[in-house]
């Protein structure tokens, strides 16, 4: 054979391989590439858009997509398992054409990624709803929060769309003491029941001043859902002994006619430690005449005898 | 005999010893869960292992005959074996008391295999306890009914020094035996 009819057939060949669609890399750089996600606009909110780190082990997918293909599955991208032949050469191209875009997707994201938390807080202030919720779940992962982002964030509290306002909530528990003035906002919320729960975990989070919450908190102890109830009663234990004070509604609590009350009341009696040896009393009492509660108050009772510190030691193997 | 048949001897006497001494019952004294007898703040702790009635085919079946080893707050505080009885003084504890025990499966030779073979199990049980100081507690520790696995319940002392009456104390509960 001639060689340059060689080196044309070789070419062809290759490229046959390049274009098939079995090629896990071109096929999942191309879904890359057609959603924007190469632009470095794009690049720089990968992160804040939900894509994470995953989105760097992206490139990797290639070598996947050809396993996948391989095993006669049908996928996303219209291939077959008939295309076995054609996988079998696409592999090692595959893996060098992985193996030189991982870096170059590390890189774009590294040198492209922008916090701002400026940028974020004035995303939250606009039209499209979208865009204020991925503005809010960003504005969980600045790394200079102030606390014009905390405004915002409890501005959003109260915005129109659902979406906006749990991730507002979500974002201020991220945020962790830094959200602390947003306290009497997210105790409002417990009264809402598509948003107590993450409320009450942005609460736990938020290590909010007791002045502020207890009293609230302490008459949401004896609201009439038991729902509100629960959720109130586990924020204070999550306080510990500062929540001291609401020592009085934890132990009317012992008596509720809902066992989930009960049982966090017992929880946070025990988290309180020493400072709730007032309801020592009443857990025994509790003990003696509901045995479903007996080992869960016998354990409030040991935390509130000795402590959190050792000798209680958790270690497992 | 050779110098270097002496030593192969040596070896084999000391991993026979060493064998033996993990198979008794026995409170590792280094457990740093482990309290002073006459620390005000200590809970006196039995652990009872009764001995099960097997008609004939002790070894045979199950895993009963094994040594049992609990784990208090991730250590093991004591090996115990069936028919025994121990009794350790505890620094007040909330947590895990696990179990443990190896137990190796005897194959017989399969057509076309030289020996029998032998593969080792380890089966797992426990639960959280809660012990307070100046308190005793009593627990058993058995095999569980209805799964393969092991079980440790606290019985009442009253219970326990009935089935301590049939049980061999070990270490400490020579001197302090379990009294109703």
């Amino acid at each position: 054979m001639h060689r340059s009819m060689l080196v044309a057939r070789s070419f062809v060949l290759g490229l046959l391989i390049l274009l098939a669609p079995a090629c896990g890399t071109i096929a999942v750089q191309c879904c890359y590439w057609t959603q924007d996600l190469h632009r470095p606009e794009s690049v720089r909110s990968l992160y804040v858009y939900g894509g994470t780190a995953s989105e760097v082990v992206i490139a990797f997918k290639g070598l996947s997509g050809d396993a996948e293909y391989g095993g006669g599955e049908s996928s996303s991208y219209g291939a077959s398992g008939c295309l076995g032949p054609w996988i079998l050469l696409d592999l090692p191209l595959t893996l060098a054409a992985d193996t030189l875009l991982l870096p170059l997707c590390v890189y774009q994201q590294v040198t492209a990624a922008d916090w701002n938390e400026e940028k974020f807080v004035a995303a939250l202030e606009g039209r499209d709803p979208v865009e204020r919720e991925r503005a809010a779940r960003a504005l969980a992962y600045v790394e200079d929060a102030s606390e014009r982002g905390t405004r915002a964030l409890i501005v959003a509290l109260h915005d129109e769309d659902p979406q906006v306002r749990r991730s507002a909530i979500l974002t201020l528990g991220e945020r962790g003491s830094r959200s602390s003035t947003a306290a009497p906002e997210l105790l409002t919320i417990l009264r809402e029941p598509d948003l107590r729960y993450a409320a009450a975990s942005a609460l736990r989070r938020i290590h909010p001043d007791p002045v502020a919450v207890l009293a609230p908190l302490r008459a949401a102890v004896k609201d009439p859902d038991p729902a509100v109830r629960r959720i109130a009663i586990g924020v204070l234990g999550a306080l510990g002994s500062a929540a001291a004070p609401a020592v009085p509604e934890l132990i009317e609590a012992l008596g509720d006619p809902d066992p989930h009350v009960v049982g966090a009341a017992i929880d946070a009696l025990g988290a309180m430690g020493p400072a709730a040896a007032a309801a020592n009393d009443a857990l025994r009492s509790l003990m003696e005449r509901d045995p479903s509660h007996r080992e869960q108050a016998e354990r409030a009772l040991f935390r509130i005898r000795y402590g959190d510190a050792p000798p209680s030691e958790p270690a497992r193997r | 005999m050779s110098a270097r048949a002496g030593r192969a001897l040596l070896g084999v006497v000391a991993v026979l010893a060493a064998a033996a001494g993990c198979a008794s019952t026995e409170v590792r004294r280094s457990h740093p869960q482990l309290a002073s007898k006459d620390d005000p703040e200590q809970a006196t702790v039995y652990f009872l292992r009764p001995a099960v009635e097997r008609s004939g085919l002790s070894g045979v079946f199950g895993h009963g005959e094994d040594p049992i080893a609990v784990d208090v707050g991730g250590h093991e505080l004591l090996v115990i074996l069936e028919g025994d009885y121990v009794v350790a003084h505890l620094k007040p504890y909330l947590g895990m008391v696990a179990l443990r025990q190896w137990h190796t499966i005897q194959n017989p030779p399969s057509p076309g295999t030289a020996a029998p073979t032998a593969s080792t199990v380890v089966i797992h049980g426990g639960r959280q306890f809660t012990l307070f100081g100046r308190e005793t507690y009593c627990f058993v520790v058995h095999a569980a009914e209805w799964s393969d696995g092991l079980a440790i319940e606290k019985v009442e002392r009253a219970q326990a020094a009935e089935f301590a009456s049939k049980l061999r104390p070990v270490g400490d509960a020579v001197d302090e035996p379990i009294r109703p």
